[in-house]
């Protein structure tokens, strides 16, 4: 299970159980168990003789939102009743679990646009390098009756510059701090179609002017 | 068109005269950079790189908001939770608001400006009535005008927020497809444009490459 999820439960199970009248830290104590690191540290904390304002400080400033959400709403029932947190802490916990997973659905939609801005960035690197490679040769063609000549690899440094920004740009959306992977993966594909057509664009310009 | 900009102490004239003032900025780099290479169509371009510039700096208010929105939301079922658990055992409504504490930043500020107004004498409706005003979310400001109340926590289900990350989503669904055609196709363009017009220069071929870095640039903050 998720550990943001896990912990989020465990919190869930800890206001039902002080909604049942027990108290904090013994429900801290014991349901906090199976929330992974996060939860064992505040128990060894508790064990240890602090309060549970301090056990808790670790998850209610720095962990998820959710889970803060309600490690602050157990500490609040210090200053009302904590029966009546655990009850009315339902709905909250609640909604922090529907959150929690809503989030963990956005992580896996994430991964496959990853998956899909990779794929465009390689696709758009083939066909810049295609571009870049004959482009020359076919834009003599725009005028076959008197064919410029071809300067065969001119536009593959401005061609490998636009790939790689679009491709880095697209990253940079999709992705943040991983638009590395978009880049590399265009570099790589703009080299390989380059190299694998480059024989084509040092074609005789000469031929095209057979009328 | 402006509550945003309101919202935030932004005057919406102040805001549309910054909105020009930067998109002729850009404009004219724009122009400078690109030089004369794309002819005739220059001005154009140069027009459509000005009203986008002027639309993402218009725009920042409501965006501002809209980010704010979203933390806001979630943190009002905690509030009129902790507000509807303390009121039923404090009996207080002003000790409730008193003691009511929130991580959101706005709120934050909203609630210490409520307490301030509790201790000069305010009426509890009249302190939060004011400083409700002025945050994002609706839900929020619910919450906090209802602070106190043993009814506080009844209103408050997260509709909110369901509504916001459905409509984050479908705006996500839009914005996405319509930046990955701008990625992909802009560098293939303007490699056939160079193809085509016959463009070997090194001052060109940069000009060409800056003007990618525009477009790009304008799309990622438009879809963002």
């Amino acid at each position: 299970m998720d550990q943001e999820l896990s912990v989020v439960l465990a919190f869930r199970r800890v206001l039902e159980r002080t909604a049942e009248g027990m108290g904090v830290s013994q429900a801290l104590l014991r349901e906090l168990g199976s929330a992974g690191p996060a939860g064992n540290e505040v128990r060894r904390s508790l064990l240890l003789g602090l309060s549970p304002g301090a056990a808790l400080f670790p998850i209610t400033n720095g962990y998820s939102a959710e889970a803060s959400m309600l490690a602050s709403l157990v500490l609040s029932s210090k200053a009302s009743s904590v029966v009546t947190t655990g009850k009315k802490g339902e709905t909250l916990s609640d909604l922090a679990e529907k959150w929690v997973k809503a989030r963990e659905n956005q992580r896996l939609e994430s991964r496959v646009i990853r998956v899909r801005s990779l794929l465009a960035s390689a696709v758009a690197g083939a066909v810049c390098a295609m571009i870049a490679t004959i482009g020359p040769l076919l834009g003599s063609l725009s005028d076959i009756t008197n064919p410029a000549p071809a300067a065969a690899g001119s536009l593959l440094y401005p061609g490998a510059a636009l790939a790689l920004i679009s491709s880095g740009l697209l990253g940079l959306y999709t992705s943040g701090r991983g638009f590395y992977l978009n880049v590399l993966v265009t570099g790589i594909v703009y080299g390989f179609v380059a190299f694998a057509v480059a024989p084509l664009a040092s074609f005789p310009s000469s031929i095209w002017a057979i009328k | 068109m402006f509550t945003s900009a309101r919202r935030l102490e932004v005057d919406p004239r102040r805001l549309i005269t910054l909105g020009a003032a930067v998109a002729s900025l850009a404009g004219a780099l724009v122009w400078v950079v690109i030089g004369g290479l794309l002819g005739a169509a220059t001005l154009e371009v140069d027009i459509v790189c000005s009203v986008l510039v002027f639309y993402i700096v218009v725009s920042a208010p409501r965006r501002i908001m809209d980010a704010r929105r979203v933390s806001q939301s979630k943190e009002a079922v905690f509030l009129s939770t902790v507000s509807a658990a303390s009121a039923q055992v404090v009996g207080s409504r002003n000790r409730v608001i008193i003691m009511l504490r929130s991580r959101d930043e706005e709120i934050a500020r909203a609630l210490a400006s409520v307490r301030r107004a509790l201790y000069l004498g305010f009426a509890p409706d009249e302190a939060t009535a004011k400083a409700s005003s002025k945050l994002a979310s609706y839900s929020a400001s619910n919450a906090l005008q209802r602070a106190g109340l043993p009814t506080a926590g009844m209103n408050e289900r997260g509709e909110e927020t369901q509504g916001l990350e459905a409509s984050g989503q479908m705006a996500a669904e839009t914005k996405l497809p319509v930046f990955m055609t701008a990625a992909f196709f802009t560098p293939i363009m303007l490699l056939l444009f160079a193809v085509f017009s016959q463009i070997t220069e090194t001052q060109r071929l940069v000009e060409l490459v800056a003007l990618e870095v525009i477009i790009l640039d304008l799309a990622f903050y438009v879809c963002s």
